[in-house]
């Protein structure tokens, strides 16, 4: 199987260089952009696996570059920007971006996203989900209840039999909000006097395992004040 | 030229009015002073168009006189009027116009100035001779009257011929009429006794048919001719002006609204005058008016007539006109620009340039000054009234009493109306407290407040402006930092990544990689310091969003301490936790509260002692309806601060150190709170430092 080629697409040659030396080192191809119609171009006339997007960019913009490939290809997009508001960032992944990252990012960290989102998009993209009616799907996350199994971005993680539970429990009900009362209940099944410090502990540990960035959670979220939930992605 | 008659056409048109009214006064009190024989005026009018002389009242009265003249002298058995032959000379002094001849049988007496006797003495009719059309003829009996060869019936009522002593002359039976005593009480008559006897006698009157003047004496008969001419010029001439009238009055309402354009002009030159010296002059117009005589009008000076009634009546007419107009288009203001307002017009601009404190004293005491005037000189009119019993005193004092009661109504309307705008203008500075910079307060523009009002306006406007441009230069601020951490992060990407490539490479020495270690820290500082400027400035400067949800306070300090799990249990610190088992409700951002625990816990974890503890309480207090939250630690290091420092922007506690972190943590945490409408303060006592948090349940 070929080396993934990846498109690297910033205004600025440094920064554009630097990624490419890391994915170069990650045993990626890498293909170089320095403005949107650049990209648009490339994208139309080779084959792309990923692209690493700016948003400030002279000619076209990153966002509407994202609208144009989204038009007719399914490629992941994560976009690279300086603009780092909850705004930015509900607008770039609401108009087709599959991942945001804020500048300046941890080089590793930025790996670590773009082999996630490489992971599903390659193996699990073409895999035919919707046959089996077993699975819990959020995004990347997914459970099968027959297995009691949890893969993210198709890696498979280990949880304990605990933070499974809650797991699925979160999952089965993607969007709702738990509170940790709720929580302790369901799952240790038991009534929660001052237990909550436990379930929160057992989520904090769930999001090391199933996040990227635990600090800036993308599945499992705090709802401040109030309890946790899962993203419906 | 076209202008200048455009410009004087409304004048035009109201002097056509004028005009036009003037002479319908004069025509109607023409006719309402000759009113009292409109009969006879109007046959006398008929008369007098024709020009028939014969036919006309002072015709017959002429007539009636000089038969009775003759009749008198005729039947005189004791000639006694002999004596006054001169009355018969009269009569030679028509000359040729008038033919007499009377013969009493039984004294055959004869008085004539004719050499024939037409006939009579033979007891035929009078033939009238050459250029003559009339005679009145007695023949002894009954009367007979010829008019241009048609025999006239004087016995009918309305011949006309039934007027001095004529009428018993006529009215027949001479002995009736001499017991008749219907007509002793009339001032005319003459007592029955006086009417002679004519019974047999013949008496004759003939009058020429062209009534010409006698150049040797005063011909009546030429004169009455020459009278009933000029009647005739005078009534077609009047007439002709009451048409003239008519025609100028109806042109004038055709074209009302020029005249109403004068009228205007008009109004504007009396809307100036006081209304009390209106009233006077009406008054004194009502009484002029009263008094115009309306009865017949004997005398012939025309001059006088025209200024006794119609110049008064006339200048009376105009003046309430003028009046009524002035009172239809000024309305309220007929009455209120008077000499009281105007006094205290003048007054206030007198009052204007003192400042408010004095001119409120200053009013007052006019007040009172101008009451203990009236209230004298009313006292002094009423003792006159009193002991002189005249109208004017009574009136005086009623005037002086009724102007003290309206000035005390004048100071009172005026008191309350200053005691509502200070109202207006209290109610006007709370709304500009809380906030209201649109509205402006509008007063009157002669109320004692309208500067004072328009001076807060003045002020509300700076005050807005200034907000204004507060907003204004907090947004720029906001959008530069926006910008300026976005350039600088671009660069810090950059940094990053090549440091983190540095760091990855292999074989470097000992002391390059210890170089690269520091660079790593140090960008990473770099960047948690952009963000933490950007967060702050938008916090501060309001343009942070807020998404307020109720949330558990309990729960959120829990789930950020089960966050920072680890960190704390590294520490080697002890947390002492003291947070109510029940929910804590608070309608706030969690987002946000979360990032002030952060940053606080973060704060006590980085710089508390080794080995103490920290405290963190959660309290309700009800009766304030606030949520207390408390962070206490014992500080590792002296903290030779001020309470207010710590929470300024890029003081540190420790001001020696320059680890991780940016020093902004307890401004952010501050900003935030204020953002999410709590407040934050901090409490130093020794090495204990002290956070407390203050929420609104």
């Amino acid at each position: 199987m070929d080396k993934p080629c990846i498109l690297v697409v910033d205004d600025d040659r440094e920064i554009v260089k630097a990624i490419s030396i890391n994915l170069e080192n990650e045993g990626y191809r890498v293909l170089k952009a320095y403005d949107g119609l650049e990209a648009l171009d490339i994208v139309s006339s080779q084959r792309v696996q990923l692209i690493l997007l700016d948003v400030m960019m002279p000619k076209l913009d990153g966002l509407s570059a994202v609208m144009k490939i989204r038009q007719d290809k399914n490629i992941p997009i994560i976009i690279l920007s300086a603009k780092s508001e909850d705004t930015d960032k509900v607008l770039g992944l609401s108009i087709g971006a599959d991942d945001y990252v804020t500048k300046p990012f941890n080089p590793m960290e930025l790996m670590a996203r773009v082999k996630s989102q490489l992971r599903r998009y390659m193996t699990l993209g073409d895999m035919n989900m919707t046959g089996k009616s077993n699975l819990l799907k959020s995004g990347g996350l997914c459970f099968d209840t027959e297995t009691y199994t949890l893969t993210v971005d198709g890696e498979p993680v280990k949880l304990t039999p605990t933070e499974t539970k809650i797991v699925e429990l979160l999952l089965r009900n993607a969007g709702r909000v738990f509170s940790t009362e709720e929580i302790y209940e369901r799952v240790w099944e038991g009534p929660a006097y001052g237990a909550e410090n436990t379930v929160m502990v057992h989520v904090r540990r769930i999001r090391e395992k199933i996040e990227i960035n635990p600090k800036e959670p993308k599945y499992l979220k705090v709802v401040w004040g109030i309890g946790y939930k899962i993203e419906k992605i | 030229m076209g202008t200048k008659l455009k410009k004087s056409k409304p004048f035009i048109i109201w002097l056509c009015f004028f005009i036009g009214i003037n002479i319908a006064i004069s025509a109607i009190m023409l006719t309402i002073t000759s009113l009292n024989s409109t009969y006879y005026n109007f046959n006398e009018i008929c008369t007098v168009l024709k020009l028939d002389i014969k036919d006309s009242l002072s015709f017959k009265n002429y007539i009636a006189s000089t038969f009775d003249f003759l009749a008198r002298y005729i039947a005189d058995n004791d000639d006694m009027y002999s004596a006054s032959g001169e009355l018969l000379r009269f009569l030679d002094n028509e000359g040729e116009n008038l033919i007499y001849y009377a013969i009493n049988p039984k004294t055959g007496k004869v008085l004539t100035n004719s050499r024939t006797d037409y006939g009579i003495t033979e007891g035929r009719t009078p033939s009238l001779p050459e250029g003559y059309d009339y005679y009145l003829y007695y023949n002894g009996e009954k009367f007979l009257a010829e008019l241009e060869g048609e025999s006239l019936d004087i016995y009918r009522n309305d011949s006309g011929y039934k007027t001095g002593n004529l009428r018993y002359y006529i009215d027949g039976d001479l002995s009736a009429s001499i017991t008749g005593i219907e007509h002793a009480n009339s001032a005319e008559a003459i007592s029955s006794e006086d009417i002679p006897d004519i019974k047999g006698c013949k008496i004759l009157l003939m009058v020429r048919q062209n009534i010409i003047e006698n150049p040797y004496a005063y011909s009546p008969l030429y004169y009455l001719r020459k009278n009933i001419e000029t009647s005739r010029w005078i009534i077609i001439l009047f007439i002709a002006v009451s048409l003239l009238g008519i025609a100028l009055i109806v042109l004038s309402i055709a074209k009302r609204g020029e005249k109403r354009e004068f009228d205007k002009k008009l109004i504007g030159i009396s809307g100036k005058l006081w209304f009390d010296i209106k009233a006077i002059i009406s008054l004194f117009m009502l009484m002029l008016l009263l008094k115009i005589p309306l009865n017949r009008y004997y005398s012939h000076d025309l001059a006088y007539f025209l200024f006794t009634r119609v110049f008064m009546v006339a200048v009376c007419f105009w003046w309430f006109y003028l009046m009524f107009k002035d009172l239809f288009a000024n309305r309220r203001k007929f009455f209120s620009n008077n000499s009281i307002n105007s006094l205290i017009k003048f007054y206030r601009s007198f009052e204007n340039r003192k400042p408010f404190q004095k001119a409120m004293l200053l009013r007052l005491y006019a007040l009172i000054a101008a009451e203990t005037v009236l209230v004298f000189l009313a006292g002094l009119f009423f003792v006159g009234a009193l002991s002189e019993k005249e109208g004017i005193f009574i009136f005086l004092t009623l005037i002086f009493v009724a102007t003290g009661i309206y000035l005390i109504y004048r100071y009172i309307r005026r008191y309350s109306g200053l005691i509502s705008d200070i109202g207006k203008v209290i109610d006007h500075i709370e709304a500009i407290k809380n906030g209201d910079m649109e509205t402006k307060l509008i007063l009157n523009s002669d109320a004692d407040l309208h500067l004072a009002a328009e001076n807060l306006n003045k002020i509300q406007e700076g005050v807005s402006k200034a907000a204004e441009e507060r907003i204004k230069s907090e947004r720029m601020k906001v959008e530069l930092i926006t910008n300026v951490s976005h350039d600088l992060k671009t660069p810090l990407t950059s940094i990053i990544s090549y440091t983190d490539l540095l760091s990855k490479e292999e074989g470097l020495p000992e002391h390059v990689k210890d170089y690269i270690k520091i660079l790593v820290q140090k960008s990473d500082r770099l960047k948690t310091l952009i963000q933490d400027i950007f967060d702050l400035s938008k916090a501060t400067s309001g343009e942070m969003k807020i998404e307020k949800e109720k949330i558990d306070l309990g729960k959120l300090i829990r789930q950020t301490l089960a966050d920072l799990d680890e960190q704390i249990s590294q520490s080697g610190l002890l947390f002492k936790i003291d947070i109510p088992d029940e929910p804590v409700y608070i309608i706030s951002d969690g987002k946000k509260i979360y990032r002030v625990f952060l940053n606080l816990i973060c704060n006590a974890l980085k710089y508390s002692l080794e080995g103490s503890r920290v405290y963190i309480s959660l309290n309700v207090e009800d009766s304030k309806k606030k949520a207390i939250a408390v962070i206490k630690n014992i500080a590792n290091y002296e903290m030779n601060f001020e309470e207010e420092e710590v929470l300024e922007r890029f003081v540190r506690g420790d001001k020696s150190r320059t680890t991780e972190g940016s020093g902004l943590g307890l401004a952010i945490a501050q900003s935030f709170m204020q953002a999410c409408g709590g407040n934050m303060s901090v409490k130093v006592d020794g090495d204990l430092f002290k956070v407390e948090l203050e929420f609104n349940l």
